[in-house]
């Protein structure tokens, strides 16, 4: 009773609040199962039997024997997730997280110390300009 | 698509993929993927957020890829050596996948691709730039390879 309380607890955690998704592919890249969530993000033509490299874009050309991680992907449906490609047992799984709160983070951080780099630079090449005049 | 911060990944991107352009920055964070058909071939492009001294490429977004453009500004000569720099970070990850450099913002004043810089990228990497011929009168972009 316990144990099926902890695994809805789990559950709900998991897959409802941090909205993981989750893809299983075999070697030869098709799909064999995937949670029930993964239309959050757009994956649409993502079913069972269909060829994972087909469906879902970053997947192509990736090796389904080698572990991964690709941080704040941007989704089909615009969220950023991250994904991790973890190989076991003659199959893959594909761990996908939303990441939009750090995504969101990243991007004023980033933006603003672009920005300021980008002045920067341009206040060098005035520099550099006055002394060659 | 790789190279600096700034050089103008996604608005390439964009015009080839969307044929859009717009004037504004906004940092691209991680990774955006577009798809365009080219003669029945589908074309899978990795927009990959630019090198920043305080965030270098992430390699992991090399894996699986056919080939590289990278990416700089022609108004920024020190993104010239960001190209550099990031095609050796390519070639130890992946290997020597066929490569194009595109060197953006051929439209501004302060373009500063000169034969100086050719012979830099040459001697460098090992690569040649070349002019394309231009589609557009007043092409917003040219690409050089």
């Amino acid at each position: 009773m316990v144990e099926a309380n902890l695994q809805q607890q789990l559950n709900a955690q998991l897959f409802d609040k941090l909205e993981l998704a989750y893809i299983r592919v075999d070697l030869s890249m098709s799909i064999v199962d995937i949670s029930d969530n993964l239309s959050i993000y757009g994956f649409d033509n993502a079913v069972i039997c269909a060829n994972a490299e087909d469906c879902i874009d970053f997947m192509l050309g990736l090796d389904a024997q080698n572990p991964l991680d690709l941080p704040m992907v941007e989704s089909p449906s615009g969220i950023p997730v991250s994904v991790s490609l973890l190989p076991a047992n003659n199959s893959l799984t594909v761990l996908i997280l939303n990441a939009s709160i750090q995504a969101e983070q990243r991007q004023l951080l980033q933006q603003k110390a672009n920005e300021n780099e980008l002045l920067l630079e341009q206040q060098d090449k005035l520099l550099d300009q006055l002394e060659h005049a | 698509m790789v190279g600096d911060f700034s050089v103008g990944k996604t608005s390439l991107t964009q015009k080839f993929v969307n044929n859009a352009f717009s004037e504004k920055y906004l940092t691209t964070i991680g990774v955006k993927i577009d798809t365009a058909l080219v003669d029945e071939t589908k074309l899978i492009v990795w927009d990959v957020a630019g090198r920043h001294s305080l965030s270098p490429i992430n390699a992991s977004y090399l894996v699986g890829s056919s080939g590289v453009i990278l990416v700089a500004d022609g108004t920024r000569s020190n993104t010239l050596s960001g190209v550099v720099e990031i095609w050796q970070t390519v070639k130890k990850r992946i290997g020597s996948v066929p490569v194009v450099v595109a060197v953006n913002k051929a439209d501004l004043d302060d373009w500063q691709i000169d034969d100086e810089s050719r012979a830099f990228l040459f001697s460098k990497a090992g690569i040649t730039l070349r002019p394309v011929q231009k589609t557009e009168k007043k092409s917003k972009k040219r690409l050089t390879s």
